[in-house]
């Protein structure tokens, strides 16, 4: 009799835990309905100067693997088809093909858009269209892709450049141990102004340092001596994107020469990546991702 | 930061008055560059080293990235002539330990440990295709 109940007891153990074992590995959203495909479009950020191309990453999730993705189209408010190439690279690195989280395996494009009309400035949209093995794909931004095509890198002579990050993962974003250090040589008696990203980000807690003194608390303007090296860090900071967005924008360091009035500036176009890069076999970044994607089931 | 190594750069290359879109490199080690400085001695448990050391590196990485966006290694034809490269880096702890008997001191040892995620970079110089003009710290 005892056995017996052990048994039952033992049997309903094993059901509740299959039961939630079956849950946290599915990727049903809180619409109760199980996904079959996603894209990460909900966390893409781009607000972009670059005089020849547009390029950007995009996540696919999908619970068959992706073989194949072809472009239709975008949509939006200021973009005609007609005036761009676009071109979809497979950026998905052999690690991240054997990847299969919650049911869904991720495939990682690239999209290169290039103006085939000289006379085009800009681009905005918040839909790209795809076809992934057969079936035509919906790719909504919530936050609409604009692009200038003007500028891009601004590397200037009187304050030369050294070492210029400009590509990060996107756990640099809201991580104040992890900040990005600009190397610089001034070749004129010059004042840097400022330090801002044209947009969704802030630096925060701005450091500097000169000729490799004791780094100090940056308050502008900052005098710099025509052969001075200077390095200026600082933390990411922002409210509108976090750890698992695709952001892309350009940074602005403003300055003047000291014999002149006029605004001059270096411009670093940097993106930040959710995805990129992997180290070993570890994709807990990735994962994270995904569930905020199944937690906002588009 | 740290940078600078035929493992991470596909090398400098000469840009004129024309525009360049450097090359890039897609994967690469650290453990070989972090081993190499550390004293396989030392138990570094009590200095709370953001590494998983003690005699060596028990973890080592391996960072993997796909094709770098274009717009990024792009050096306009604006730009200052001179030598151009893209590189993966690092940002660094610069660990350097005394250790003493009594008040002689017995030997010190200094090495790099990894503070940040790795990043990509964009290296001038501008007489030569070398990282000698940068800082390493």
């Amino acid at each position: 009799m005892k056995f017996k109940k052990f048994s039952q007891l033992f049997a309903l153990l094993v059901l509740i835990i299959t039961i939630f074992t079956s849950c946290t590995k599915s990727n049903t959203g809180r619409h109760g309905k199980e996904l079959d495909f996603a894209s990460n479009g909900s966390k893409v950020f781009i607000n972009t100067k670059s005089s020849n191309v547009l390029s950007l990453n995009i996540a696919l999730f999908s619970n068959n693997k992706i073989s194949d993705v072809k472009y239709i189209g975008l949509e939006g408010s200021n973009i005609n088809n007609a005036d761009f190439d676009v071109n979809i690279i497979d950026n998905t690195v052999n690690e991240l093909n054997r990847f299969k989280y919650k049911g869904l395996y991720t495939k990682y494009i690239m999209l290169e858009i290039t103006k085939k009309n000289e006379a085009v400035q800009s681009c905005e949209f918040n839909k790209l269209v795809l076809n992934v093995d057969g079936e035509r794909r919906d790719i909504n931004f919530s936050t609409p892709v604009k692009h200038q095509f003007v500028e891009g890198n601004v590397f200037t002579e009187a304050l030369e450049i050294s070492v210029i990050p400009n590509e990060f993962a996107a756990s640099f974003i809201n991580n104040k141990d992890a900040s990005a250090i600009y190397e610089f040589t001034a070749t004129k008696d010059l004042t840097i102004e400022r330090v801002y990203f044209d947009d969704f980000l802030e630096p925060i807690d701005i450091f500097y340092s000169i000729n490799n003194s004791q780094p100090q608390s940056a308050i502008f303007p900052i005098n710099v001596s025509n052969g001075d090296q200077i390095n200026i860090g600082f933390s990411i900071d922002s409210k509108i994107v976090d750890s698992n967005s695709y952001v892309s924008t350009n940074l602005i360091f403003e300055y003047k020469t000291n014999n002149s009035d006029e605004n001059i500036y270096n411009s670093v176009f940097v993106v930040f990546d959710p995805i990129y890069p992997l180290t070993d076999n570890e994709f807990k970044n990735i994962e994270q991702l995904i569930d905020g994607i199944i937690s906002n089931d588009e | 930061m740290w940078y600078g190594s035929d493992k991470v750069s596909s090398g400098f290359e000469y840009k004129n008055n024309t525009e360049v879109v450097l090359t890039q490199s897609r994967s690469f080690n650290l453990d070989s560059q972090t081993k190499f400085s550390l004293n396989p001695e030392v138990d570094f448990s009590g200095y709370k080293v953001p590494a998983k050391v003690g005699g060596s590196i028990e973890k080592t990485s391996k960072k993997s990235w796909g094709i770098t966006n274009i717009s990024t290694r792009t050096i306009e034809k604006t730009a200052p002539k001179g030598y151009y490269s893209y590189n993966v880096c690092m940002n660094l702890y610069k660990i350097k330990i005394e250790k003493y008997s009594g008040k002689t001191k017995k030997g010190t040892i200094q090495f790099f440990v990894p503070r940040s995620e790795a990043f990509r970079a964009v290296v001038y110089n501008k007489k030569n295709a070398s990282y000698s003009g940068v800082t390493l710290y």
